[in-house]
């Protein structure tokens, strides 16, 4: 808290406070302006009930119903679980991947980790999409298996599941995973792994002991860094994700697009939330113990 | 039948290959042979880029070579990998594991080796009493001093109790009087453990003040093995007399040879120096003779010896010492260090003196 109240210590110059004043307050403004604001009234309208245009008033009625409809409860469970595959999928590709490049790949390192973005360069919507054409009925995996012979007709249920969710999710978002363990293991001091070998250490005991250890911190913003944004993903599960790949994000944007219960819809958000609130704190509580 | 040597290498070579295509391929260590005798701490001396280096990473098996053979007590070990090899190194920047505390720093050979926890702890402790430091054992490396950080790198590497042990410039990121407390400490540890040191450094009076015996390295050859008095008073060759201290290298021309004895014509005067081969008269060589070792006198205070004539150039004062430069009669310049006794008093600049050494001082090189 003392860097916070420094603009206000009486005993700081004027022009150092007007300086920091100046710095600080576009950001505080903009912060409080574009995402309080916006949350505060957010929270506003979960105290209150109705439709939006047909009479809303002030009660705890949108509580109510959500505590009461469990099966609102169980598709956020769903989802964090759909969420939680996904990122758990994402790090078991992401960290071979990461791996490679920065202990074998030598001077191609750079360009590979390149080819490894660029996808994410096109619209997200684009990459979905191309999913959609590969795990369709007339798409390339079918053609493929009826072509080996594995199946006698095409199959629908590729597409239109949580599967083909997961699937699409851990394709949009191994690169952001992939990232953070390859700085993580860049910034490693690689003779670390020479000492090991030179205290009796096998290659495989030095990745577990030195290498696996002192790369968690990257595989865990890795891991928060799918899973948080995929708990509230709803584009996804809409086009490739079906009945059954339905998620909490949908029924949200439901909530404030069809039904139009914004108070519903923003309780929704901030149970949502809420959350992810013990997922920060496992973040902070991972990056004390593991940074040295 | 035991082994004579702890370590031998037999002509090793390293050739690291070109890097991209405009590189050239550089020959890092190029047919060195050495022999190290079990307990004794040798070192390898050189400038940055001499091979020192390779040749240590060579041996704890970091780098393989690309030619010859590496034996240890007797056994080939050439392309074992390193985590086979019974032979551990204390690094330059000490490589310690950020994630572990001390202790686990330290058990961390133990560890690789299965041994009983209770073995494990015992071993821990006693390794940290011998380094000194006791009461750490819980601490993170990062909170340690860059010296205590130095003691625990020492100790994870003798508590395995390796049969050689291998130290890379290990006192350079300390500070002088830490830098000079450790030599003497490193010193005595090593003949209480009585275990082979094959220690790396640029720094020669660390090397002098430590080694047994020392290699002088450059360009990836070995320029001379020698225990550090034989080093520093018959340097093999020019570039050994010049690498350890300061030398004054005078041009000269062989009047007569008896008895390991040159007379050598040195401008116009002839002075006698230490030759061990015979010289054939008239031969060009080089006369090496350390600043210590070179006296000056007024030329009234002269016994007739043989001398060369010169005059003071410039007179710096040392406290113990004071440096003089002499410009000799034929314009080479030699330096002269004296020790501040009581006696005839400095000499002053501009005055003529006589420059002259007993002839055991003073060496003879063929080049």
């Amino acid at each position: 808290m003392a860097s916070i109240s420094t603009p206000f210590d009486p005993q700081a110059p004027a022009a150092e406070k007007r300086r920091l004043l100046l710095i600080m307050g576009p950001p505080t403004l903009a912060l409080l302006l574009f995402f309080m604001l916006p949350l505060g009234v957010m929270a506003l309208y979960t105290f209150q009930s109705g439709t939006l245009g047909g009479g809303m008033t002030w009660s705890l009625d949108t509580y109510r119903r959500f505590w009461q409809d469990s099966a609102l409860h169980r598709l956020l469970w769903r989802s964090a679980l759909v969420s939680l595959q996904t990122s758990l999928w994402c790090i078991v590709l992401a960290y071979p991947i990461a791996y490679y490049l920065v202990f074998r790949a030598g001077e191609r390192r750079m360009t590979l980790l390149t080819l490894i973005i660029i996808p994410a360069w096109t619209s997200y919507l684009l990459r979905i999409l191309a999913w959609k054409l590969i795990l369709g009925t007339e798409g390339l995996l079918n053609t493929f298996l009826l072509w080996v012979g594995w199946i006698e007709r095409p199959s629908p249920i590729l597409l239109f599941s949580q599967t083909a969710v997961i699937v699409t999710l851990v394709y949009v978002w191994v690169p952001f995973v992939a990232l953070p363990i390859f700085a993580a293991l860049e910034r490693m001091d690689k003779r670390l792994l020479e000492a090991a070998a030179d205290l009796g250490s096998p290659p495989w005991h030095s990745f577990l002991r030195i290498t696996l250890p002192l790369s968690l911190p990257g595989v865990v913003a890795g891991f928060l860094s799918v899973f948080i944004p995929t708990l509230g993903e709803y584009v996804t599960p809409l086009l490739v994700g079906g009945v059954n790949g339905i998620m909490y994000g949908n029924l949200i944007q439901d909530q404030f697009v069809r039904a139009l219960n914004w108070p519903l819809g923003s309780l929704m958000s901030l149970v949502m939330l809420l959350a992810l609130l013990p997922m920060f704190l496992l973040f902070r509580r991972s990056d004390e113990v593991l940074q040295p | 039948m035991a082994p004579e040597y702890a370590v031998e290498l037999r002509s090793v070579s390293k050739v690291f290959p070109a890097r991209r295509q405009k590189g050239r391929e550089t020959t890092a260590v190029n047919a060195i042979s050495l022999q190290i005798a079990p307990g004794e701490f040798f070192t390898l001396l050189g400038a940055s880029g001499c091979g020192k280096t390779t040749t240590l990473r060579l041996i704890a098996g970091f780098e393989h070579p690309s030619s010859g053979e590496i034996l240890l007590q007797g056994m080939p070990i050439t392309n074992m990998p390193p985590h086979k090899r019974p032979v551990n190194t204390v690094f330059q920047n000490y490589a310690l594991f950020p994630h572990m505390s001390v202790a686990q720093n330290i058990a961390f050979g133990l560890t690789v080796q299965r041994l009983p926890k209770a073995e494990r702890d015992k071993r821990v402790h006693e390794a940290l009493e011998l380094v000194r430091l006791p009461d750490i054992a819980n601490a993170r490396p990062s909170e340690l001093s860059g010296g205590m950080q130095q003691r625990v790198a020492l100790a994870r590497a003798l508590v395995n109790r390796p049969k050689l042990m291998l130290l890379d410039e290990p006192l350079s990121a300390l500070d002088l009087k830490l830098r000079q407390a450790m030599r003497l400490e490193l010193k005595n540890l090593q003949a209480q453990v009585g275990i082979t040191f094959i220690y790396v450094t640029h720094d020669q009076e660390e090397a002098l003040a430590m080694s047994d015996r020392i290699a002088v390295m450059n360009g990836g050859r070995v320029e001379q093995v020698a225990d550090p008095a034989s080093i520093y008073n018959r340097p093999a060759n020019r570039f050994v007399a010049d690498f350890i201290g300061e030398t004054n290298f005078l041009p000269g021309k062989v009047a007569a040879w008896e008895n390991h004895r040159a007379r050598l014509a040195v401008g116009r005067q002839t002075v006698w120096a230490t030759a061990d081969e015979p010289l054939p008269v008239g031969r060009a060589v080089t006369l090496v003779v350390r600043p210590e070792k070179v006296f000056l006198t007024r030329p009234e205070k002269s016994n007739g010896r043989l001398h060369l004539q010169g005059t003071v150039n410039q007179v710096v004062y040392l406290g113990t010492d004071t440096r003089y430069t002499v410009r000799l009669e034929d314009g080479v310049a030699l330096v002269a260090l004296a020790r501040n006794l009581n006696g005839d008093g400095p000499l002053y600049p501009g005055e003529t003196v006589h420059v002259h050494w007993h002839d055991y001082d003073a060496r003879v090189l063929q080049e």
